[in-house]
């Protein structure tokens, strides 16, 4: 599948940037809120971090004064404190895990919910290029992988740190001499993980980006798997997630040598450590200059610093993987929303009329759909655009719902351009019947009132009743509440559409816009439709765009679009009269039947 | 976990590699402390500077060797992991893409696709990573084990015993975090789905400014999610913790035991300091080994979640063995069908003829049936009762494969991939230029193709989002038609094209002299073109007959034939 790469979420940034400090930065807000809770766990963990470093020094107190001075009393002291000390750390470390991950199980619900509302308020033209499952991703597993960073490596960096200076103290206060010659390794670490950082950064973005592109595939083939069938697509569709599958595959491997390539210098650091205590520590011993308890000390500290970096060993690609995850989950947060709205005009009702006045537009590379519209609306007024397919009858529509902005021209509510009337408020005025039918998951009656429960369900089928629904649900086993699967496969076609218009009137709108609302309903039913129509149209104004003429036929005008632009327009009569392009879809859809 | 065991059956020689290593690597590991042992004492004996020297140096060499199999081995692990996730993903992914409309019903895209990215890549990381944690864990005991023996057999009893209070604890807590696990994944699922549902719908969304609203909702959703995943993290961290508590005790038992043994001489510092080094050693596989037993629970509840998928009603078997059909008139008999058990039938006693080349129209009521009759047709679902035919074949006899070669199918809703215009059309078949400008022409593609900045390689978005209605439904008509089928099934396929686009289209299809078409449409003017027509109503044919028969009959078509006229039409 292909997909552009839009400027704002883009896939394709595989540059590292040296931003980590500002992802943190703008991760911080959302652990904020649990800032007691945090600081208090940090504690407990310094602390708890801190009180490991007595075990060694315990032991140490024995090699080197209670054996040799064979002092039971002392010894069996000694094991008592050592045993409250390691279960008090336990019960502390206990809470401290729980509540830390906790912290992390929330904040990142918060940053989910944050980035579903932003995604909600961005213009749909984002949608228009990025497929549905790689938004998933963002707001899902992106996240998700966001979690680890402060659960576990947060707690693990913390506890390092705690470590390192701590055990720094004790080891220059046992030692001094022996201290420094350990130090000096430290600087090569740096470098180490410098460069680590740096080349890793491109390939777990690689990595996420190829996530996001399989997991779109899967969603796609699964909505169109029926046709995948009929048209015996299996195998090439298999090939292709194989292909994708190998291509992640590659890239995940080549981020997990990068990884283990550090890891042996890590391991080699230990070595180097141990041997070096050993080895010059070791002589010193021979001459008397330091106890056996202080190299045993230093040893034990040396493999306890290493112990939790290496239980991180077979995931603590992690970091790296966080870290690209929060740039992607961060670029969409930093996306911008449909304007600003609130010092914006709100609008309750169309006062006289809709004006469309020299209206131009593109969707991309200049290539013109609408050009140069001029037509008005009158409150109250029925009007029916008609018009060769693709010739622009939805664009307009979307340009009147604010869903995009036209390059030239406006649009008039009244005499207020929409560009300055609050989006929400002009939405709220309007009743539209989408060309694609769409249904939520939930029961029909929570999609007919759009999960509103102060829709009475009395007014649902009301206009239920109104679309010819009603009986039809009502055979349904289990009516109103039957859970409409998958966007209703498990509805006729037909049946969906009259749920999207009976859902429209249930919301009672002052404008009404059905774009091929009843395109695949039956010739009976839609007459029936349109009977309750009439009724309910009076004092609103309706725009129907169909192609079957009959639909139209309720219409107090019709524009024909052609090409984008406006060629005809007037009553019914009117156009057959002209013999224009109305006369003539007229005569193909009738005439010739009767033949 | 069949999947797991078979994937290890094709890779014996990489089992046999990460055995084997891992083997060697644990005893260099605990090769350690014995060497430190010997030093530590040798420096208690205050032995030569050259032989601490050698030991040193031994040490380091070891150390080396160390480093580079503890990277080699977990580098080999993940990328075993890596293939097992890409083999493993093909597989589940042929066998959905083999499923029926019941498995569409039972799982939503966003929960499908929850088990295939999430729980499938913590399965595959416990496909060799998972299970080597422990295997690496129990060898690095068992040798650990033989060398403290080798030290000294009581110290080593002590050290191990409390031990043996860990596997007590994990059989009373283990069947609760399975349970939180399970549901705590379900959470998962909903938010995926919930995801799934607003993103494709966002244009409703924002037309009916549910934005708040639906925030609300995802709000609440992942409140959820958050108390299942608290159960999971208090129970895991609990086994965590025992397991820990449980090893210090060892640690106390060495010092104090260990210490009397040095008093009492029984052994030395050297060998001391070297167990409590076994000990520390051992303190990460017994944390790895009880946390194996949560990896374990949570692959299996990953393992059934795949294959509930995988193993899920396909609907349809292929089991027909006929390969070479000769295509004859179709005919249904006696044919009923519901979706379920416990629904009312929505097809009642089917009998039609479909005779081979002619032109068939099905009109009828919305819901009436028409679209579950073609589906039977083509086998996508199978009758409950009642048979279809293609000549003396039953459908069934028939291989799948080549039953739905005949087919040429034009969907009710949007079925288009994203991908480009061109690609679409081909939808995975060759054909050479002047076929494809034929079938785009025949289609009405033509002008539209020309008018796009780079003609067939325009991409058009999810489902074809970036293409007007009718355009969608021409570019899935030019797909059908590409396939050069016996037969072609239009069902309601023009609904959003403009009365000349359509009659052109329908005109030129319906002059096809060796294809079968069935068109499907509630705009009764295209039946005209039909040869014989079938009205159905309720999932009952209430009528038959051709055009101007049925109009004569003054039933049900001929009403919704009139419905259709417009005023002055009826009064002419
Ligand atoms: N999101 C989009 N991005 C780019 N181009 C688009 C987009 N939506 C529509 N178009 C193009 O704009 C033109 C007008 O489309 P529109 O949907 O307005 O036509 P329409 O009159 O509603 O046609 P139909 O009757 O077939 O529904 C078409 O050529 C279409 O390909
Ligand atoms: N997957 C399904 N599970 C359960 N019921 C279904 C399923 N698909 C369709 N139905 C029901 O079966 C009946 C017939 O549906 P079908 O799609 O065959 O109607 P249709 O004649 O094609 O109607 P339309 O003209 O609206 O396309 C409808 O009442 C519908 O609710
Ligand atoms: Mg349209
Ligand atoms: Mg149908």
């Amino acid at each position: 599948m292909h997909w552009h790469d839009d400027e704002l979420i883009s896939e394709e940034e595989t540059q590292p940037s040296k931003k980590n400090w500002r992802i943190i930065s703008k991760l911080l807000p959302y652990f904020k809120k649990y800032k007691i809770k945090i600081i208090i766990a940090s504690v407990l963990l310094l602390f708890s971090t801190l009180l490991t470093l007595l075990g060694p020094i315990l032991i140490k107190r024995v090699i080197d004064i209670e054996i040799p001075q064979k002092n039971m009393q002392g010894l069996l002291i000694i094991a008592f404190i050592y045993l409250v000390v390691q279960l008090f750390i336990i019960l502390v470390r206990y809470f401290q895990e729980i509540e830390i991950q906790k912290v992390g199980e929330r904040a990142i619900a918060d940053l989910k919910s944050d980035l579903f509302e932003q995604l909600l308020h961005i213009p749909v033209a984002h949608f228009d290029k990025n497929p549905v499952g790689r938004l998933i991703s963002r707001v899902d597993s992106d996240t998700e992988t966001l979690k680890f960073l402060f659960s576990q490596t947060a707690v693990v960096l913390i506890q390092n740190i705690a470590l390192i200076i701590g055990m720094s103290i004790v080891m220059m206060v046992v030692n001094l001499r022996l201290y420094l010659l350990i130090l000096f390794m430290l600087p090569i670490f740096l470098l180490i993980f410098w460069w680590f950082e740096r080349s890793v950064r491109p390939v777990y973005l690689a990595v996420r980006k190829k996530v996001a592109e399989i997991n779109s595939y899967i969603i796609e083939t699964l909505h169109g798997l029926p046709i995948v069938q009929i048209f015996q697509q299996e195998t090439n569709f298999l090939k292709k997630i194989n292909t994708l599958g190998k291509e992640k595959c590659t890239v995940e491997i080549k981020a997990l040598s990068y990884w283990y390539r550090i890891w042996c210098f890590v391991d080699l650091g230990e070595v180097i450590g141990i041997i070096l205590v050993l080895g010059i520590g070791g002589m010193w011993a021979l001459h008397g200059a330091i106890t056996i308890g202080t190299i045993f000390l230093f040893i034990s500290y040396i493999t306890r610093l290493f112990g939790p970096l290496r239980r991180l060993s077979d995931q603590v690609n992690v970091i790296e993987r966080a870290f690209a995850s929060a740039e992607r989950v961060f670029q969409v947060l930093a996306t911008k929303r449909e304007g600003k709205e609130q010092e914006k005009e709100l609008v309750k009702s169309l006062r006289t009329h809709i004006t469309f006045k020299d209206l131009s537009f593109y969707y991309e590379n200049e290539n013109w759909v609408l050009e140069n519209l001029n037509f008005k609306i009158k409150k109250g007024e029925r009007i029916a655009l008609v018009g060769e397919t693709g010739g622009g009858k939805t664009s307009i529509i979307a340009l009147l719902l604010k869903f995009y902005e036209p390059q030239k021209g406006t649009i008039l509510i009244d005499d207020t351009c929409i560009s300055k009337i609050n989006r929400n408020s002009l939405r709220a005025m309007i009743g539209f019947v989408p060309q694609d039918v769409i249904l939520f998951p939930g029961s029909i009656m929570e999609n007919l009132r759009l999960f509103d429960e102060q829709i009475s369900p009395r007014k649902v089928i009301e206009a239920a009743t109104r679309a010819c629904i009603h009986d039809r649900i009502c055979k349904l086993p289990k009516s109103y509440d039957t859970n409409i699967i998958e966007q209703g496969v498990n509805l006729s076609f037909g049946e969906r559409q009259l749920l999207s218009y009976a859902r429209a009137l249930v919301f009672d709108p002052d404008i009404l816009i059905l774009d091929e609302a009843t395109s695949s309903v039956d010739p009976e039913s839609e007459r029936l439709i349109q009977v309750g129509m009439k009724e309910l149209l009076k004092d609103r104004t309706a725009i129907i765009i169909a192609h079957r003429l009959t639909t139209t036929r309720l219409a107090d005008r019709v524009l024909v679009i052609h090409k984008g632009q406006l060629i005809e327009q007037g009553t019914h009569a009117e156009l057959l009269s002209a013999e224009g392009y109305y006369h003539k879809l007229y005569k193909l859809q009738y005439l010739s039947v009767v033949r | 976990m069949k999947s797991i065991s078979a994937f290890w059956k094709k890779k014996k020689l990489w089992l046999l590699f990460l055995i084997s290593f891992t083997l060697v690597k644990t005893i260099i590991v605990l090769l350690f402390p014995y060497i430190l042992k010997d030093i530590i004492d040798g420096i208690e004996k205050g032995f030569a500077e050259q032989k601490l020297l050698h030991f040193v140096l031994l040490l380091g060499v070891l150390g080396v060797f160390r480093a580079l199999f503890s990277t080699l081995l977990p580098y080999s692990r993940g990328r075993l992991n890596e293939i097992f996730l890409v083999e493993e993903r093909t597989s589940l992914f042929s066998k959905i893409l083999s499923k029926g409309h019941s498995f569409t019903n039972r799982f939503p895209a966003g929960d499908v696709l929850q088990r295939l990215d999430h729980d499938l890549s913590e399965l595959s990381w416990f496909a060799c990573s998972g299970i080597f944690r422990p295997v690496v864990a129990v060898i690095t005991v068992l040798v650990a084990l033989v060398f403290m023996v080798d030290i000294n057999l009581w110290l080593t009893v002590l050290a191990v015993l409390p031990s043996t209070l860990a596997i007590f604890s994990w059989l009373k807590i283990s069947p609760y975090e399975y349970r939180y696990y399970h549901s705590w994944r379900d959470k998962m699922a909903k938010v995926n789905n919930y995801l799934q549902s607003s993103f494709s719908g966002i244009k409703l969304v924002k037309s009916y400014t549910m934005e708040k609203k639906n925030h609300r909702q995802f709000k609440n959703i992942l409140v959820n999610r958050i108390e299942a995943a608290f159960k999971v993290i208090k129970i895991e961290t609990l086994i965590h913790t025992l397991f820990t508590a449980i090893e210090e005790i060892g640690i106390v038992f060495i010092l104090l035991f260990g210490g009397i043994f040095i008093m009492r001489g029984n052994i030395t510092i050297g060998e001391f300091i070297a167990f409590n080094a076994y000990i520390i050693i051992l303190l990460d596989p017994m944390i790895t080994i009880g946390h194996f037993f949560v990896s374990k629970k949570r692959a299996e509840v990953q393992n059934e979640r795949l294959e509930e998928v995988k193993d899920y009603s396909v609907d349809i078997e292929d089991k027909g063995k006929v390969k070479n059909i000769v295509v004859e008139d179709i005919s249904m008999s006696n044919v009923s069908f519901k979706y379920s058990k416990d629904v009312p039938l929505i097809l009642k006693g089917i009998n039609l003829r479909i005779p081979i080349t002619k032109k068939i129209g099905l009109a009828g009521t919305v819901g009436s049936g028409k679209t579950t009759l073609i589906n039977i047709l083509m086998r996508t679902i199978d009758p409950t009762e009642g048979e279809v035919k293609i000549g003396t074949f039953n459908i069934k006899e028939i291989s799948l494969e080549k039953l739905r070669a005949l087919y040429g199918y034009v969907p009710q809703e949007s079925s288009l991939f994203s991908d480009t215009i061109g690609n679409n059309i081909l939808f995975g078949r060759k054909c050479s230029a002047a076929e494809l400008s034929r079938v785009i022409k025949l289609a009405q593609l033509a002008d539209f193709i020309k008018r796009q900045p780079k003609g067939l390689d325009e991409l058009i978005g999810e489902k074809g989002l970036k293409l007007s209605g009718g355009e969608k439904q021409r570019i899935a008509i030019a797909r059908a038609i590409l396939k050069k089928p016996k037969i072609l099934i239009l069902d309601d396929a023009t609904s959003n094209l403009d009365a000349e686009t359509e009659r052109e289209l329908v005109n030129q299809l319906s002059a096809t002299p060796d294809t079968t078409l069935i068109i499907i449409s509630h705009r009764l003017s295209i039946l005209s073109v039909c040869d014989y027509i079938y009205t159905i109503d309720n999932g009952v044919i209430v009528e038959q007959g051709t055009h101007d028969a049925l109009l004569k009959k003054k039933g049900l078509y001929c009403r919704l034939y009139q419905h259709q006229l417009i005023e002055e039409e009826l009064k002419k």
